[in-house]
């Protein structure tokens, strides 16, 4: 029960302080312009006016700062802060607007609100009353008179200068800027209470720690002692005006005072010096250098090389490989070293392109920058550690670096030379590792270009013509149309001729063999033999030919017999007709009386002529 | 102004030549020299120099095209690689280029896929250049009539057979081939593709200024003309959309 209630006691008291702090986290609060300042200062002090707003603004009026020297302002500034409570994520943004003035006369004063928009209201300051009074400063207790006198110091005594080398400059040229402390007055403690910041430039420090080379200058006749407080070297590094805020110093000026009343102390004068703090007054200073605007271009585009790439100064640059001859699989190294004075560290060395089969490593960069009162120099260096797997002879194409010289306004191209290395075979047995490199390996696509034109023109045509559908293509086709029909046509033709003929031989036939048969006739009359015989066959023959249509070439048993089978004639006809034919042909050399023979043969020729006749007809 | 200066010497060194005439193929050779040494924009007076005498050939367009890619001016470069293709279409190093060039440029538009007949149909049609298949056309002609000859006078049974089948095969092919050797030559001598020549250009919904809005295409880009009203022209691009936009910013193939 006791633990119960206190837990729960517990649990309240929780959420009790949790409701105290939730308006601070979650609910933005209405925008308020608040000014703050010193309210009491000292003729010739300067001192800030400061107004803060706690949320995003814009078009901020500052007031009119009567009775005071305004020595710069508004310097805005803006910082956002992003949390996250309970799973709320709340945004806080401040701007703050800063006045540095300087008071010029006592009384009082009064400076007017100020006004800002933010969140689509116009918000006014309070006012803000500043009493200014005399310079005294805090005087030291003074030993010898009980008054205090009054030392005066008025700003030609002591002042802060930023002075910039150049006013104008393009991106990455190196402006050398010097804070420097007029002074006719011993000073002490002197301590930096705002240090400029360089928005938009790489800056570097010229001066060492605490170093503050001194001189003494004449100005209008006064001197001073001028102290370089502070020296840096700013690149640029975006174009357009860039400003570069004061540098506030607070110092502590000592002051003699004069004397109030003539001493007639003859010691007193010898008395009288820094040592001794009788009549020496310390007065509190804060110093302020004006804002520094700087007009930054960029790098001209004509004339502009490809290699470069941003560095801006004077350079020299140079390539050396320590070796030009060696074996496969052994370290060789290209050193490229930029040196010279400018922005050498905002640039990258230009990269060495090594011939396909060679390993390549990350190269070894060392910068080795130095800082003077002219500015930063000093040399930048890369080393490649390669090794070429495959003997043959390679060569490194010249290296190029480009620079802009802001002193002669163009850009300066250097070139390194090149390098032809000669890999001559490797021992495979060095290779330390164990590892034994095959000679194989697939092919490197390294990149892709378009192939390459071509040699020779082609048929070059005249635009526009074309041969299918012109009259050329038309008269082809025609041409071989009329080819065809010519050959048809005269085919046709020939064969025409030859059935006539045909017809004509077959009307003839019969007569033909008729005069072949008579000669026969004949010769069996004289008994000659061969003569008959020959003759028969030729009437024959001669008749089958004419009749039937047969080439004379064609003409043989078998294909007689064929054809006449093809043309339905009766089979005893053609069985007398070879009878007959092969008669012809073996009856001359049978045994028997050959006058016999010669008259069958005869009278057989006779018979199937005059059958074959009946048939066809 | 180097580059002004550079053409002015080219040209002074081109007008005695232009002056004379040049013979085409001498225009050739010279720009193949240049090309050589890397100075491309001569190399194109050139070859343009014998685009005036009004005689062309593939090889020349395909010259041209890889003049203009290596000035890196890829719509000019795909221009001319597209007329190259038109006499040349089965060339595998200007297909090649060609693809170097379309990856060059802005718009990147995947293509509807095709029906695989008419793939094959445009594979085939592709082969070989109008005049190419005018030739075949011819030959095939001449085979058909030549199997019809033998169909109608051989005595011999075979050889009528033989006649008959092949003279239907070779009608068949000639009548093929014939389609192609048209289609081809429709397709080559109308211009009914053109490639973007402003660097960027709306696409509307109509023929006039106040139509919607579509799609925005860069130059390089190849559509397909479909048909024109007034100063506008009706596109199709590759992906199938469809809309207008003013004829002068595109070139004809």
């Amino acid at each position: 029960m006791k633990v119960e209630m206190k837990s729960a006691v517990r649990f309240f008291a929780g959420i009790l302080v949790w409701m105290l702090l939730m308006p601070l986290f979650v609910r933005a609060q209405d925008p308020v312009l608040t000014v703050s300042g010193s309210t009491q200062v000292e003729v010739g002090e300067q001192f800030r006016v400061v107004y803060e707003l706690n949320a995003e603004g814009s078009n901020f009026v500052g007031p009119s700062f009567r009775g005071f020297r305004v020595i710069t302002g508004p310097m805005v500034s803006t910082s956002s802060s992003i949390q996250i409570v309970g799973g709320k994520v709340e945004r806080f943004s401040s701007q703050t607007y800063t006045y540095i003035l300087s008071a010029t006369q006592e009384g009082e004063f009064t400076i007017d609100p100020a006004s800002v928009e933010a969140e689509g209201k116009t918000i006014r300051s309070g006012r803000l009353t500043v009493k200014v009074v005399p310079a005294t400063g805090r005087t030291q207790r003074q030993t010898s008179t009980g008054s205090a006198p009054s030392g005066t110091l008025s700003s030609r005594d002591l002042f802060l200068r930023a002075v910039p080398d150049k006013r104008s400059a393009v991106v990455g040229e190196q402006i050398i800027l010097t804070y420097r402390l007029y002074t006719r007055v011993p000073l002490a403690n002197l301590e930096i209470t705002r240090q400029s910041s360089f928005t938009g430039f790489w800056n570097k420090n010229l001066l060492e720690g605490n170093e503050m080379p001194q001189s003494r200058q004449v100005i209008d006749g006064e001197e001073y002692i001028v102290a370089e407080v502070r020296k840096v070297a700013l690149f640029p590094q975006k174009t357009g005006k860039l400003t570069i805020e004061p540098m506030e110093i607070k110092c502590v000026a000592q002051v003699r005072t004069s004397p109030s009343r003539p001493t007639f102390d003859p010691f007193e004068s010898f008395f009288n010096d820094p040592f001794f703090t009788r009549g020496i007054q310390n007065i509190p200073q804060t110093l302020v250098s004006e804002e520094v605007t700087i007009d930054i271009s960029p790098h001209p585009t004509s004339g502009r090389p490809g290699s470069f790439n941003g560095a801006v100064g004077q350079f020299g640059f140079s390539a050396a490989l320590n070796t030009e001859e060696i074996k496969a699989n052994e370290a060789i190294t290209l050193t490229l070293s930029v040196s010279g004075s400018g922005n050498l560290e905002l640039f990258d060395l230009p990269r060495p392109v090594f011939p396909p089969g060679f390993e390549v490593f990350e190269p070894k960069l060392t910068t080795d920058i130095k800082t003077s009162a002219d500015g930063v120099s000093g040399t930048r260096r890369a080393e490649y550690l390669v090794i070429p797997r495959f003997e043959g002879n390679y060569r490194i194409e010249p290296l190029e670096f480009s620079y802009f010289d802001p002193r002669r306004k163009e850009y300066i191209t250097l070139r390194s030379q090149a390098f032809d290395i000669r890999v001559n075979k490797g021992d495979a047995s060095e290779s330390g590792s164990g590892v034994v490199f095959s000679s194989q390996e697939s092919i490197q696509m390294l990149s892709s270009d378009i192939r390459y034109i071509q040699s020779s023109a082609g048929r070059l045509q005249p635009i526009d013509s074309y041969f299918f559908g012109s009259w050329r293509y038309i008269l082809l086709m025609a041409l071989l149309a009329a080819l065809f029909g010519g050959a048809l046509f005269w085919h046709y033709q020939t064969q025409k001729l030859r059935q006539n003929q045909n017809l004509l031989r077959n009307r003839k036939a019969t007569g033909v063999a008729r005069k072949r048969l008579k000669v026969a006739r004949h010769l069996l009359g004289k008994g000659d033999q061969n003569a008959f015989y020959s003759e028969m066959s030729q009437a024959l023959w001669g008749y089958i030919s004419d009749k039937y249509g047969i080439p004379r070439a064609e003409l043989s048993i078998d294909n007689v017999k064929n054809y006449l089978l093809a043309r339905n004639a009766p089979e005893d006809l053609i069985d007398q007709l070879v009878d007959t034919l092969n008669l012809c042909e073996y009856a001359r050399f049978a045994p028997g009386d050959t006058g016999k023979k010669m008259e069958d043969l005869y009278q057989k020729g006779i018979d199937v002529i005059s059958k074959a006749e009946n048939l066809i007809k | 102004m180097k580059r002004v200066m550079h053409l002015i010497l080219t040209l002074i060194i081109l007008i005695p030549l232009l002056a004379t005439g040049a013979k085409p193929e001498e225009h050739f050779r010279i720009a193949g020299e240049q090309y050589a040494l890397a100075r491309y924009d001569s190399a194109l007076v050139h070859y343009h120099a014998i685009l005036d005498q009004g005689v062309h050939s593939a090889a020349l367009y395909y010259n041209m095209g890889n003049a203009y890619y290596k000035l890196r001016k890829y719509p000019d470069a795909i221009f001319y690689y597209e007329k190259a293709l038109k006499l040349d279409p089965g060339n595998d190093d200007l297909r090649h280029n060609l693809q170097l060039a379309n990856a060059m440029i802005v718009d990147k538009i995947e293509p509807m896929p095709v029906f695989f007949l008419k793939q094959w149909w445009n594979t085939f049609y592709n082969l070989l250049p109008a005049d190419t298949w005018a030739w075949i056309s011819i030959l095939l002609f001449g085979l058909t009539l030549l199997c019809v000859w033998l169909f109608l006078t051989s005595s011999r049974m075979i050889w009528r057979k033989t006649g008959f089948f092949a003279g239907l095969l070779m009608a068949f092919m000639f009548i093929g081939s014939f389609g192609l050797a048209s289609q081809k030559y429709y397709y080559t001598q109308r211009t009914n593709e053109a490639i973007v020549f402003v660097p960027t250009i709306t696409v509307k919904s109509a023929p006039s200024a106040s139509g919607v809005d579509l799609f925005v295409l860069h130059e390089g880009t190849k559509v397909r003309l479909l048909e024109q009203s007034g100063d506008w022209q009706k596109i199709r691009i590759a992906n199938g959309s469809v809309g207008w936009m003013p004829a002068e910013t595109l070139r004809g193939i």
